[in-house]
């Protein structure tokens, strides 16, 4: 008898999705798909406002990464008015997306992926927690945490006015600049990021590397896949995460393709299942090869494990330094191991924070010349930025007077969407068997999918006994016989 | 937002792109200014995001949209325990109550809830950055119905 297992997070803000996991005969895994139902309307919804909206509007797309949406639109409002922001307001925005890379992904790896690693996969999940993790680490990580992501808001908020959700992205600039006075405290902000990105660094390797079980879960074959990666990197082809050139690799690590992000559309295409109302992402050039990972593959998969896949090494020393013992630790480039996406965050946040500490000591971030108003609609922008979950991008058109006529966002969460569900695939199949599935291997399940951070992440780790989930396993007729739900 | 001193907090939370979600944050931003000594805050955020900005304060009011209170759109309901509220049981980490004693085990000082206003919206999901008839309609006697309600809290604070 077929059944079929559905793990169903709920959420309101960042989507709703659930996973589908069906079985055969015999109770083994025969496929899974992760799906995703979205507030649908939303590029329809922004067709007749004027461009200049655009930043307001979409830092609330998503209640987990607003200044990534916020800066790709300002880069795209960059392209529709025609210009080019002047050199320190370009360097000022960089300050600001590296302090949001720095309070995003601390919360999502102490909050959300820590309880995993640090307090265990199998431990109950009243401790497989935030406090679980406290409890191991010490009461002050909870406290540093909350410090450090406070002191970077406070950078968004200077500049960008409101932080967490920033909405004063302007075209050719930022609303507001810094004073020598100014300089100290977000010298300081920086020089305290890299201690404790170094910190947390150090946790990881003490408390996960330090443990074989947890080395073992990383280099497990349930959590590799082999697909091709995509990322924005510098004129140096190294790690780059506001602005760069858009560079593909292939599963074994050649180049594939490196084009201006405007030119995205040649490169990425969209396939509709009618399973999910993701548009699943792919390389144009290969077509949709479907579900398949290797050589037949058409799948890319973008966030913090690709940037260090695609780049040829990272921007800053110490980041360089950590980037290289990982992939010492995982045997090479390009790393499949999609657990390994956790350390890829911390090194990105370490980036951040020491690329942060070089603009805090740059002349240029006290310029009064931050803005340039020489605007000349063209009537078309692709703002690409490399957002914490991966690479996003915004394309608007629009007519002679700045009225939007088109938009297209392919975010992060949608270039992973297919590797997502491949991913849940491989380690359902190693790890159900049956439909008395236990606790700790559904979370195993879900650990697959919550390295990748899409905001559905955001659903598994709730306080005690609030995780929003409901199994739903089904016989081959569709009728329910069992249901195990927790915090629905 | 005023400094942390004054130690209470007016939180509207909401969507300002999904029409009727944001009417808690529309109502805030109404009652700014109309309390000495009192915060507010329009956010477009739940669950462990709301930790710092929480951290510190000694009482907390919150404005939300609510679905499944019983009333009618537009309908204001003091919800105690908070349920029905679309945005304090958010999946993004915990719900509200546990986050204030999340923050407490933290050893962060954090706020007790004084009130928890609730405004019926019935199954209203669209986009849009206006309110429906019903809310919009509604809107005035809610502001006010809040403020006489927050200023009877406040003397008993």
């Amino acid at each position: 008898m077929a059944e079929r297992i559905t793990i169903s997070p709920i959420t309101r803000l960042e989507g709703h999705g659930k996973i589908e996991i069906f079985l055969n005969d015999k109770g083994d895994v025969e496929d899974a798909y992760w799906q995703v139902v979205e507030l649908r309307g939303f590029e329809r919804f922004c067709i007749g406002r004027p461009v200049e909206e655009m930043t307001r509007i979409v830092p609330n797309i998503c209640g987990v990464c607003p200044s990534a949406h916020h800066m790709a639109a300002t880069k795209a409002l960059d392209q529709v008015f025609g210009v080019e922001p002047t050199p320190a307001a370009r360097l000022i925005r960089e300050l600001e997306f590296n302090a949001f890379y720095i309070e995003d992904h601390y919360i999502h790896f102490f909050f959300l992926a820590a309880p995993d690693f640090i307090v265990g996969p199998h431990a109950d999940p009243k401790e497989r927690n935030i406090l679980g993790v406290i409890g191991k680490v010490g009461n002050e990580i909870g406290l540093k945490v909350i410090d450090i992501r406070k002191r970077n808001r406070d950078i968004i908020r200077h500049i960008f006015s409101k932080a967490p959700h920033p909405e004063g992205g302007l075209p050719g600039g930022v609303p507001r600049g810094f004073t020598e006075e100014d300089r100290k405290w977000v010298k300081e902000t920086a020089d305290m990021s890299v201690d404790f990105a170094q910190f947390a660094i150090k946790i990881f390797k003490d408390l996960v590397l330090g443990n074989k079980e947890y080395v073992d879960l990383i280099t497990n074959e349930a959590y590799k896949l082999k697909t091709y990666y995509m990322s924005l990197v510098d004129d140096d082809n190294k790690v780059t995460f506001y602005d760069g050139k858009v560079k593909v690799i292939t599963p074994d690590g050649k180049e594939f393709a490196k084009f201006d992000p405007i030119d995205y559309a040649d490169h990425i295409g969209e396939w509709v299942e009618p399973w999910t109302y993701i548009r699943l992402t792919h390389l144009k050039k290969l077509g949709w090869n479907g579900l398949t990972e290797g050589d037949k593959t058409s799948l890319y998969r973008v966030a913090p494990l690709a940037r260090l896949n695609v780049a040829d090494g990272m921007k800053t020393p110490i980041a360089q330094k950590e980037a290289d013992f990982m992939f010492e630790v995982l045997g090479g480039k390009p790393a499949h191991n999609t657990l390994a996406m956790h350390w890829a965050r911390l090194i990105c946040a370490l980036q951040a924070a020491e690329h942060n500490q070089m603009i805090a000591n740059d002349p240029l971030l006290t310029s009064k010349d931050i803005k340039n108003m020489n605007f000349k609609i063209t009537g078309k922008g692709v703002g690409c930025v490399e957002a914490p979950r991966g690479t996003l991008f915004h394309h608007y058109e629009t007519d002679e007077k700045g009225i939007l006529t088109k938009a297209n966002l392919i975010v992060a969460t949608q270039n992973n969407a297919g590797p997502i569900c491949m991913s849940v695939k491989k380690a359902a199949q190693a790890f159900v068997k049956g439909p008395d599935v236990k606790e700790g291997f559904l979370n195993m399940v879900e650990m697959a999918f919550r390295a990748y951070d899409p905001c559905l992440s955001c659903a598994t780790h709730a306080l005690p006994g609030e995780m929003p989930l409901s199994v739903s396993i089904r016989d081959s007729k569709g009728e329910l016989i069992r249901v195990i739900e927790r915090g629905v | 937002m005023a400094g942390k001193e004054n130690r209470i907090l007016i939180l509207g939370l909401g969507n300002p792109i999904l029409s009727d979600d944001g009417v808690g944050l529309l109502l805030t931003e109404k009652l700014e200014g109309k309390f000495s000594g009192v915060d507010t805050a329009s956010l477009t955020l739940a669950g462990m995001e709301l930790l710092d900005i929480l951290a510190g304060y000694d009482h907390v009011f919150l404005i939300d949209a609510a679905t499944g209170t019983g009333g009618e759109p537009g309908e204001l309901k003091e919800i105690s325990d908070g349920k029905g509220a679309l945005h304090l049981f958010t999946s993004h980490g915990a719900n509200f109550f546990d986050l204030l004693k999340l923050g407490r085990d933290m050893g962060l000082k954090m706020p007790e809830p004084a009130a928890v206003f609730g405004i019926e919206i019935g199954n209203a999901t669209d986009f849009g950055t206006v309110l429906s008839p019903a809310l919009l309609l509604a809107l005035p006697a809610l502001e006010t119905a809040i403020t006489s309600r927050i200023e009877q809290k406040l003397t008993a604070l």
